[in-house]
């Protein structure tokens, strides 16, 4: 069953409360949680927050198309280390 | 291209052969790129091997190839049953370097990434680039120095300069990120 229209998202306060700071302010500083399932809210957006995955803590950079989404879906518990020493014909771009 | 001391690969790995699939020779090929409906199209020629594309084995031509599950199903030229695919099973597909799609505005090959030397915009040396993580919503560079094992987003605001020629890449890391 999803969760009650009435109360709304669940986005872990303590967290919400530390980035509402650090805008007020203008810092960008990495924040540490464990709430991984914690709705991203629009005011997370331009951070990066590094969430647990049981065993590190993985760095996320929030960006807009990620609001809605829980924190855990972007914090992998396995990381593939893909086929070593192969050169894959994969790209990286930063976004 | 490429980082310092890596020579130029000449070819780059585009799939894996899986299992045959049915009794006419099809094979699942798991791919290793980022553009499968160009490199597994009819008419492309691929060149089989284990570390390298192996002289003996002959180049394999697709006749036909359909997305299937996470992977892809192809049928070669000169493969027609299911004994024939098996031998290919668990070799890797390369295609010269030439023939893969060219990279697009400000993409680079992941594999130029490794080895590069990660320092942050004030000189700091953080370690070099060991591995690549497939992450949304951007690659996670494995950085490994004398401080640990760093978690980089690979993204505009925090990496900002990647020197290929050099050997180097330039981060602005957000205050904590190298204390992870």
């Amino acid at each position: 069953m999803p969760r009650s229209v009435k109360k709304g998202p669940y986005v872990d306060e303590r967290l919400l409360l530390r980035v509402e700071t650090m805008n007020s302010r203008g810092e960008k500083k990495v924040l540490k949680t464990w709430a991984r399932a914690s709705t991203i809210s629009p005011e997370f957006v331009g951070h990066t927050v590094a969430v647990h995955n049981g065993n590190k803590f993985i760095p996320v950079y929030i960006t807009e198309n990620m609001v809605g989404h829980k924190l855990g879906e972007f914090a992998p518990t396995r990381l593939f280390r893909g086929h070593s020493g192969k050169l894959a014909d994969k790209r990286a771009k930063a976004i | 291209m490429g980082t310092p001391g890596r020579e130029d690969p000449g070819f780059l790995t585009v799939g894996r052969l899986g299992r045959p699939h049915g009794t006419g020779g099809e094979m699942m090929v798991w791919p290793l790129t980022d553009h499968p409906e160009s490199t597994f199209a009819p008419g492309v020629v691929l060149l089989p091997g284990d570390d390298a594309p192996d002289a003996d084995l002959p180049p394999l031509e697709i006749v036909g190839s359909r997305p299937f599950q996470q992977g892809w199903l192809v049928t070669f030229e000169g493969v027609d049953t299911r004994t024939e695919a098996e031998t290919l099973r668990g070799r890797y597909l390369y295609r010269t370097l030439g023939e893969v799609e060219p990279l697009a505005e400000g993409e680079v090959f992941q594999h130029e990434l490794l080895g590069l030397e990660v320092v942050t915009l004030s000189g700091e040396a953080v370690g070099k680039v060991t591995e690549i993580y497939e992450t949304r919503p951007a690659d996670l560079l494995e950085v490994r120095g004398g401080g640990g094992i760093h978690m980089i987003p690979f993204t505009k605001d925090i990496v900002v300069d990647i020197d290929l020629a050099g050997g180097r890449l330039v981060v602005d890391p957000p205050e904590g990120l190298l204390d992870l």
